[in-house]
């Protein structure tokens, strides 16, 4: 299973998307660093500690947001592309095989993900903690970035299986297109609309108003929506044709 | 390293896999045993790549195949290798899931760089390879981990004229060991060895 793994890691990690990666991180870190409005001064910061603290985590999780699902997206595609399904025939002489060799492409996925959001939690609450006069709290800011990488994995799952369908990689712009159509929605906490209601009972979403911080759906059913969804993808995976 | 006295076969019963508009190969009772090269020809369309497909498990299928749990290296006639990775990178990252260590890997390397005289690719980027020297990386991952069945689909396409005579003695050799599968629409180049020979016409033994 390790050299599954070690085979997408590096099947991934070109020096072009390593180029990338590490640009993507930059981007968050840099994003991070500005929303925090340090420019202003320590001084002023406290004077309107809490306004600027709202302004702080709604900006900067916006980013990590944003950048985080475009990322895990294009991950996606590049791990659901023609030159990765061909590896199946050079790695791959049964069923078993060939299920490991597609976990271990579903746990690449998930791990940079992970380890994107990571780091993007860590700046925050570095920034934060030594560079602002403000209350960090720390367990919203956790739900928030648990919210966000079940964010990322949908769509990223979503990416994979229409990926798998359709082999083209302008099927990504129908996850691209409903990114942008949730964030437009997201921030009501009434929606009367039943599309609406649909999608942000489906895909994880959230919403933090100065303190509040609440949910559409119980996060364990969104849990269950990624693990169908990731299921589902690994089923058309095993039973497809290679080419 | 295999005793002389071991059979390798692999056997299909009823083997059916069919395509849209009447593609596919239809009710294969084949047998492959080593001692000698197997050769499935047949004009292009004919089925020869699905019935190799069909054996690796890299397709749906009805109907039987049976073959050991042994080594397998399968060279596929299309294919497409990540163009960002170096030779040696490639063969090491598929070397590694067939059970072979760096080490040996890069060793074994060696011989088959020398074999096919591409040693000055070796740390060269896949993208940047003439269509000839990636067949000749795509055979060597094939036959890098010293299988005991080697499946070739089409093997000669895109080699020079030197390199296909080298091959052609080195699968021979290996042939009276191993089980050999080679599928292609030369059969005349490989006359001299050959243990089996299936002709297919429209999916079905001819």
């Amino acid at each position: 299973m390790i050299n599954y793994f070690k085979l997408q890691f590096n099947y991934l990690f070109s020096r072009v998307f390593s180029i990338l990666f590490f640009f993507t991180l930059l981007l968050v870190i840099l994003g991070i660093y500005f929303s925090a409005n340090l420019d202003l001064g320590m001084r002023y910061l406290d004077g309107f500690k809490n306004e600027y603290y709202y302004e702080y985590l709604e900006q900067s999780l916006l980013i990590i947001q944003v950048v985080d699902v475009i990322f895990s997206m294009f991950v996606a595609a590049l791990l659901a592309s023609k030159t990765n399904e061909f590896l199946i025939s050079f790695t791959v002489a049964s069923y078993q095989e060939r299920l490991m060799f597609l976990l271990a492409r579903v746990g690449l996925g998930i791990f940079l993900t992970g380890l994107m959001i990571f780091f993007g939690g860590l700046n925050i609450l570095i920034i934060g903690i030594l560079y602002t006069p403000f209350n960090i709290d720390i367990v919203v800011i956790l739900n928030c970035l648990g919210m966000i990488f079940l964010q990322t994995l949908f769509y990223q799952a979503t990416v994979t299986i229409l990926m798998s369908l359709i082999n083209s990689l302008l099927v990504v712009l129908l996850p691209i297109f409903l990114f942008w159509f949730q964030k437009t929605i997201v921030g009501f906490i009434k929606i009367e609309n039943t599309l609406q209601k649909i999608i942000l009972n489906i895909i994880p979403s959230f919403i933090i108003e100065n303190d509040i911080f609440s949910f559409y759906q119980t996060p364990i059913k969104y849990i269950y929506i990624i693990i169908t969804l990731i299921s589902l993808t690994i089923t058309i995976n095993l039973v497809k044709d290679c080419r | 390293m295999l005793m002389k006295s071991e059979n390798i076969s692999i056997f299909t019963r009823n083997l059916t896999k069919s395509y849209s508009g009447d593609k596919g190969i239809f009710d294969l009772n084949l047998e492959f045993c080593n001692g000698g090269l197997n050769l499935v020809i047949g004009k292009n369309g004919s089925g020869k790549s699905t019935l190799l497909k069909c054996i690796m498990k890299l397709v749906k299928y009805s109907g039987e195949i049976e073959k050991r749990k042994l080594r397998i290296g399968y060279a596929p006639e299309i294919f497409i290798m990540p163009d960002f990775q170096t030779v040696e990178e490639f063969l090491v990252n598929i070397g590694r899931i067939k059970g072979l260590g760096k080490k040996v890997l890069i060793e074994n390397s060696v011989d088959f760089f020398e074999f096919f005289n591409i040693e000055k690719y070796r740390n060269k980027m896949i993208r940047t390879l003439s269509n000839g020297t990636k067949q000749k990386v795509n055979l060597i991952q094939a036959l890098i981990h010293e299988p005991k069945i080697i499946i070739l689909d089409e093997p000669l396409v895109s080699l020079d004229f030197e390199s296909q005579k080298r091959l052609l003695k080195y699968l021979t050799k290996l042939a009276k060991e191993r089980l050999v599968i080679i599928s292609t629409h030369n059969p005349e180049k490989f006359r001299s060895s050959l243990k089996r020979i299936y002709e297919i016409e429209n999916g079905r033994v001819k």
